[in-house]
C-alpha cells in the first residue's frame, strides 16, 4: 500500500479529532466560567490603601538632616496605638483639601478628554508633536497642569 | 577591639494611604448603534456580493457549485502567499535586528529603577519571584509589590519580604501597599503612583527575572526617543506536552515576531511578564486603564500613539509560569484575543486613518490580521480540506497542506531555537504545533472574536498557579 493515502487518512482523522476536541473544550470552558460569574463592583475615585515600607516616607519625616555627601536622614517618629502612622497624607496624596479635589481633576491629566477619546500627543500638530518636550510654551502648560498634583 | 554590632532589621513602618483610583476613559460607546452600523453595513455589502454573482454567473461558465470550488481554491492561494509572505519578512526583519544587535555596544546608563509587582492570589509564587529580583546584576532599584485584594496567604508573603533586603550588587528597599481589589492595571497604577523612579519596571507576580534583564533593559533609553522596552518571555514549566508546545510558541511565534517588530522600533504588544517604561511615557498616555481585557496591548499601543519608540530587548528574560491544563490555556487565550480586539476597537481611528500615525496604524493593522484573519484562515482551510477529503475524494491534499506548514513551522523553529539559545527538544514539537496546538487555540480565538462582536460580558479570570519553585526542581 502507497505511504501518502495512509499519512492523508492520519492528517485527515487528526484535524478531525482536533476540531472536535477544540470546540468541545470551548464548550466545556463556557460552561465553567458561566458558574463563577459576579458582579462588578463600583470603582471609587480614590482608595485607601495601606502601606508597608522599610523607611520613613518623606511627606511624613519632621525632622531631617543632610550628610556631607547630600544624603537626606530621616529620624523616627512616633506611632498611634494602632501602630499606623496616620498624620500627614503619605505620598501620591493631592496637595488641595478633599472638597477641591474635583475641580483639581480637570487639569490632571487623568482627566478624561472632554470632547473626543484622544490622548495628549494626538492633540498636537505634527509640527507640534517634536517639540512638545522641548518647545518653552508647551513646556509651561505642561507645568501648569502638573502643578495641582504633588508626587511626592 | 570592640566587636562589629549584628546588623538587625529594623521595623518596618505602616502607613494608610489613599490611592488615586482614577483612570482616562474613552467616551462612552453606544453600542446598540454600533451594532446596528455594523449590520447595516455587513448587510449591504453582503446583498452587494449577491447581486455581483446573480448578475455576472451566468455570463461564465461556472455552476454554483464551481464557483464555491473555484473560490475556495482563490482563497487558499492568497491565504497561502499572506502565510509565505508573513513568514519570510517576521524571518528577515528578525535577522536584521538580532545582526544589527549583536554589533551595537551596550551603553552604560544605569540610573534608578523601580520595579512595580502586582499581586493577586500570587502566594505560591511571590516569594520565588522577589528572590529572583534580589539577585539583579544592578545597582540601584527599589522593589513595589502591590497586593490587589488577595485572597490568599500573599499579604502575609508580602509583609515578610518587605524591608531592606539584600541584594547582590546592593541593598534594596521593599515596599508593599497593600489595597482592594481592582484589577491589574489599577494595582499597577498605584505602585507606579509610589515609585521614585523616573524608569518603571512591570512585571507579574508569577514571574522571575534573569540576572541581566535590567542592565540590558535600561540600556535603550539611553535614546531619548524609547518610551518603552518589551523584554523576553519564556515558559518557567516545561516537561508537559501543552508547556512545551506554549515554550516553542513563545520563541517561535511570539520572541521572534516581537524580534522583526524590534527593528522596525514598534513593537505592538509589551508583555505583561517584562516590561520597561519611561515614566514621561505613561505620564503622557494617562497610565494603565482597566477597559481592556489586555492592559499590555492597550498601554504599547496608547505608547506607540504618542509617537514614542518601543524596543525589543531579547537579554532582558522573564520566566513565566504557563497554564497546564488545556481550560486554563483557553481561558488565557480568550481573554488575549478580547483583549486585543478591545484595544483595536479603542484605537480604531488609527486604524483608519494613517495620516495620524501610520507606524499605529501599521501596527493595528498587524494586530488585527493575526487575532482575527488568521485564524479564521486556518480553520477555514483545515475545513475546507476536510470536505474535499470527505466529499470529494481528494484525502492527498489535506497531507500536502500539512507537509508544507510543518516545514515552514520546523524552518523558524530552526531559526529561533538557534538565535534565542533554547533547547533543541522543542523543535520536534513543530511538526504538530501549526495543525494541532494552533488549531485549538485557533478555535477559541475565533468563538471569542464572535463574542467580542456579539458584546458578550467576559471577566477577568484567574488561571491556577502550581508554583515555579515547583516547577524549577
Amino acid at each position: 500500500m502507497e505511504l501518502i493515502p495512509i499519512l492523508s487518512l492520519i492528517i485527515l482523522v487528526a484535524t478531525i479529532a482536533t476540531f472536535i476536541l477544540a470546540v468541545g473544550a470551548y464548550i466545556l470552558y463556557k460552561i465553567r466560567e458561566r458558574k463563577g460569574r459576579t458582579g462588578v463592583a463600583e470603582q471609587q475615585q480614590f482608595i485607601q490603601a495601606e502601606l508597608v515600607t522599610p523607611s520613613r516616607v518623606v511627606a511624613e519625616t519632621r525632622t531631617t538632616r543632610r550628610t556631607r555627601t547630600g544624603e537626606q536622614i530621616y529620624t523616627r517618629g512616633s506611632r498611634d496605638d494602632s501602630g499606623y502612622i496616620t498624620d500627614p497624607q503619605l505620598r501620591p496624596t493631592f496637595v488641595a483639601p478633599r472638597e477641591t479635589r474635583t475641580n483639581t481633576s480637570r487639569t490632571s491629566r487623568y482627566t478624561p478628554p472632554v470632547t473626543r477619546d484622544t490622548f495628549e500627543g494626538e492633540k498636537y500638530t505634527s509640527a507640534q508633536k517634536f517639540k512638545r518636550y522641548t518647545h518653552p510654551d508647551q513646556k509651561e502648560t505642561k507645568l501648569k497642569k502638573e502643578e495641582s498634583l504633588k508626587w511626592r | 577591639m570592640k566587636k562589629p554590632e549584628k546588623h538587625k532589621q529594623p521595623e518596618n513602618y505602616k502607613y494608610k494611604i489613599e490611592i488615586d483610583n482614577r483612570e482616562v476613559v474613552p467616551q462612552v460607546r453606544n453600542e446598540k448603534k454600533e451594532k446596528l452600523r455594523m449590520i447595516f453595513i455587513t448587510g449591504t455589502l453582503s446583498l452587494l456580493l449577491i447581486a455581483i454573482i446573480l448578475f455576472t454567473l451566468p455570463l461564465t461558465i461556472l455552476s454554483w457549485e464551481g464557483l464555491i470550488v473555484y473560490a475556495s481554491i482563490v482563497l487558499l492561494v492568497i491565504f497561502l502567499f499572506i502565510l509565505l509572505f508573513r513568514y519570510f519578512t517576521i524571518l528577515f526583519l528578525a535577522y536584521f535586528y538580532v545582526t544589527k544587535y549583536t554589533v551595537v555596544s551596550q551603553s552604560k546608563f544605569s540610573p534608578f529603577i523601580s520595579i512595580v509587582i502586582p499581586a493577586y492570589n500570587e502566594g505560591v509564587n511571590l516569594r520565588t519571584s522577589v528572590e529572583s529580583l534580589l539577585k539583579l546584576n544592578y545597582s540601584s532599584y527599589e522593589i513595589i509589590i502591590v497586593n490587589d485584594g488577595s485572597k490568599d496567604n500573599t499579604k502575609t508573603i508580602a509583609e515578610s519580604l518587605v524591608g531592606m533586603r539584600e541584594g547582590v550588587s546592593s541593598i534594596v528597599k521593599v515596599s508593599l501597599i497593600n489595597k482592594a481589589n481592582g484589577g491589574k492595571a489599577k494595582a499597577l497604577n498605584a505602585g507606579i503612583q509610589y515609585s521614585e523612579a523616573d524608569f518603571v519596571v512591570c512585571m507579574d507576580g508569577d514571574s522571575v527575572l534573569t540576572p541581566d534583564t535590567l542592565k540590558h533593559a535600561i540600556s535603550h533609553f539611553d535614546d531619548p526617543d524609547v518610551g518603552a522596552v518589551a523584554g523576553n518571555v519564556k515558559i518557567a514549566n516545561r516537561g508537559k506536552w501543552l508547556t512545551d508546545l506554549q515554550a516553542l510558541e513563545y520563541v517561535e511565534g511570539l520572541n521572534l515576531a516581537r524580534s522583526a517588530q524590534g527593528h522596525l522600533r514598534m513593537v505592538n504588544i509589551i508583555p505583561g511578564p517584562i516590561g520597561t517604561f519611561r515614566k514621561e511615557a505613561l505620564r503622557d498616555v494617562g497610565f494603565y486603564t482597566s477597559d481592556t481585557f489586555a492592559e499590555d496591548a492597550d498601554m504599547t499601543l496608547k505608547i506607540l500613539a504618542v509617537g514614542w519608540k518601543v524596543n525589543y530587548e531579547p537579554n532582558a528574560q522573564a520566566l513565566t509560569e504557563a497554564p497546564s491544563d488545556l481550560m486554563q490555556l483557553l481561558k488565557q487565550r480568550y481573554r488575549w484575543t478580547r483583549g486585543i480586539l478591545q484595544a483595536v476597537r479603542k484605537h480604531k481611528k488609527h486604524l483608519l486613518n494613517p495620516t495620524l500615525n501610520f507606524n499605529n496604524t501599521l501596527v493595528l493593522w498587524s494586530m488585527f490580521y493575526e487575532a482575527l484573519l488568521w485564524p479564521a484562515m486556518t480553520i477555514f482551510a483545515n475545513f475546507f480540506f476536510i470536505f474535499v477529503a470527505i466529499f470529494n475524494g481528494m484525502s492527498s491534499l489535506i497531507f500536502y497542506w500539512w507537509l508544507g506548514i510543518a516545514l515552514l513551522d520546523f524552518m523558524s523553529a530552526v531559526y529561533s531555537v538557534a538565535v534565542e539559545k533554547e533547547e533543541f527538544r522543542l523543535v520536534p514539537w513543530a511538526i504538530v504545533y501549526r495543525m494541532v496546538f494552533v488549531l485549538i487555540i485557533d478555535v477559541t480565538k475565533a468563538m471569542a472574536t464572535v463574542e467580542e462582536f456579539l458584546g458578550i460580558k467576559m471577566e477577568w479570570g484567574h488561571l491556577e498557579r502550581s508554583g515555579l519553585a515547583k516547577s524549577k526542581k
